[in-house]
């Protein structure tokens, strides 16, 4: 059980690993929109979590399940480092605390005037067309991917579960 | 490994029942501290009570469970921003996803972006969180808003790439 525990506390680095190879060796981030970068290393990471199961003997020792178990763990946490990645992307609040850092001291009005709406939307449709998600026709966009659709009600329908308004523009 | 691995996800999925239940009857002012004390703080105070009163079950298996818990509960803090601050990316998906083969004009998305849905609410969050002060209309980091904004700073770096486009 040991062997299964660290493995699976070391897993996450295999994605972070690969990340920053892929950014610091291949510079991948000048071809690939950073979503796709993080999701091909997390992918990637699976290789070395599985070899890592297999040579340490604890698919034998433990059974399919311990793999099962490693499996989750993993993809768990690498989902949460994608969430990590992101935010660090996209976030308005981590923008506006990395705007703060580290003793500046502004109004609301001032933090507004770095804010630049448009480009904020520019960002988000170039990110979800570069992904496959949504498709550009001239001057409109055309949701394509499932992904992103079904990500979408699941995230509207758990808010309704809570009582949160998900509000729709 | 087995009922370590079921337990752990039903476990998870107490503490998101016991989330909702808590979310339904009074929505907490500081989300982030109810969520980190919902899903991290209780599961760590309850399981040395639950080791002693089911001594049968080793150590090692503890400690799998609550980390499979913690990897789940992870997943799900981070992600949770996003059905709380009315992620941008998600209306428009579901804009397009409403407007079907006809697609939406960017003219019409772009109401969203409007400075009143998009920013001041951010600001409110980052006051509730306790992340930033506002005092006589001028806004602070607090020093855990200190550490945050270092973290994404250094995270930033050592992966090399220039600051988010937030």
């Amino acid at each position: 059980m040991a062997k299964v525990f660290f493995i699976s506390i070391l897993s996450p680095l295999a994605v972070f690993a690969f990340h920053i190879v892929s950014i610091r060796v291949f510079g991948l981030e000048r071809k690939l929109a950073g979503q796709s970068i993080v999701g091909l290393s997390a992918l990637a990471g699976y290789l070395p979590v599985a070899l890592a199961l297999v040579s340490t003997g604890v698919l034998k020792e433990e059974g399919w399940w311990a793999a099962i178990y490693v499996f989750i763990s993993y993809s768990a946490l690498a989902y949460s480092y994608f969430h990590i990645y992101n935010m660090s992307e996209t976030a308005r609040r981590i923008r506006i605390l990395r705007e703060l850092y580290p003793d500046r001291v502004m109004s609301a009005l001032e933090l507004e005037s770095g804010y630049n709406a448009i480009g904020m939307l520019e960002n988000r449709l170039e990110r979800l067309v570069s992904t496959g998600q949504a498709d550009e026709r001239g001057d409109r966009y055309v949701l394509k991917g499932r992904l992103i659709r079904y990500a979408a009600k699941a995230v509207a329908w758990w808010a309704g579960v809570l009582g949160l308004p998900f509000k729709k523009f | 490994m087995r009922s370590v691995t079921v337990a752990a996800i039903l476990f998870f999925l107490t503490c998101l029942f016991l989330h909702a239940c808590v979310w339904r009857l009074r929505l907490p002012r500081n989300r982030p501290a109810a969520l980190f004390f919902i899903f991290i703080l209780v599961p760590s105070a309850l399981s040395p009570f639950l080791s002693v009163l089911m001594p049968s079950i080793p150590i090692e298996a503890w400690a799998l469970l609550l980390f499979l818990h913690f990897s789940l509960s992870s997943a799900y803090i981070l992600s949770y921003p996003a059905v709380e601050a009315v992620s941008p990316t998600l209306v428009i998906a579901l804009q397009l996803c409403e407007a079907g083969e006809n697609g939406v004009a960017r003219a019409e998305l772009a109401d969203f972006f409007k400075s009143d849905n998009v920013f001041r609410p951010r600001i409110n969050d980052l006051i509730d969180s306790g992340l930033v002060n506002e005092r006589d209309g001028l806004i602070s980091l607090t020093s855990k808003g200190k550490t945050l904004a270092g973290f994404f700073i250094l995270y930033r770096r050592a992966l090399g790439l220039p600051p988010g486009r937030g």
